[in-house]
């Protein structure tokens, strides 16, 4: 580790600037991308897709986990969204809906049974509504936290 | 961002190019080029080094006066 940090960057502030604005393109790119693809693998290959989708699954909450861990250390959280109960409140809900109508459609895909579609969105709606907003406050409360912490802690006003 | 054309007159009043400057400055002509253009702006730290590359004071090549 310390070897590359002893390296000499090649690139001034400003290539340095947009290197890292590209590879934060990159970076949401392969996101989403992942999740696009692990959503498509999941109706096209059914239950079987849950094996081969094994690997994709851990990067994706590898990298998630990671920047969420990483952004509330440095006090950070997102550009327009404020940590909330409200904004919290919609954000679980838009991801009940998302994923609710998105397992609805795959059990209908996978079992042709409308009312086992009907308990599979309410179910895993439900199920994604609370854990994100549970997510989404412990994240919050950490967030705070830490803000709190950094804003009193080093180079504080004398 | 406007033009930084004070930059553009004391790096000619030098008789300096992009490049030379770039090279004082430990940066890329591009960036020398942007920061001239107003595409770019520089942290205070690349502005010290111009200005000391430059023999100007920050004020001189970089203060701008508050839009109305």
């Amino acid at each position: 580790m310390k070897l590359f940090q002893e390296k000499k960057n090649n690139l001034d502030e400003m290539q340095e600037q947009k290197l890292l604005k590209l590879e934060s393109r990159g970076f949401w790119l392969l996101w989403w991308g992942l999740l696009a693809a692990m959503a498509v693998q999941l109706l096209v290959y059914g239950v079987e897709a849950y094996r081969l989708l094994l690997g994709e699954w851990a990067v994706f909450m590898l990298s998630s986990v990671y920047v969420t861990a990483a952004c509330i250390k440095q006090g950070l959280w997102d550009r327009k969204l404020k940590p909330n109960f409200k904004t919290n409140l919609l954000m679980s809900l838009l991801a009940g809906v998302v994923s609710g109508g998105f397992m609805g459609i795959y059990s209908y895909r996978s079992f042709g049974a409308a009312e086992a579609a009907f308990w599979t969105v309410a179910l895993v709606g439900g199920c994604t509504f609370v854990l994100c907003l549970l997510a989404l406050s412990l994240s919050a409360a950490a967030y705070k936290k830490r803000r709190q912490k950094l804003d009193e802690g080093e180079g504080s006003e004398e | 961002m406007s033009k930084n054309l004070r930059l553009k007159a004391a790096r000619a009043e030098r008789d300096m190019t992009q490049q030379a400057l770039a090279e004082a400055a430990g940066v890329s002509r591009q960036t020398i080029n942007a920061i001239e253009k107003g595409e770019y702006n520089p942290t205070i730290r690349l502005c010290l080094t111009i200005c000391h590359a430059l023999g100007k004071t920050l004020d001189e090549l970089f203060w701008e006066e508050k839009e109305q």
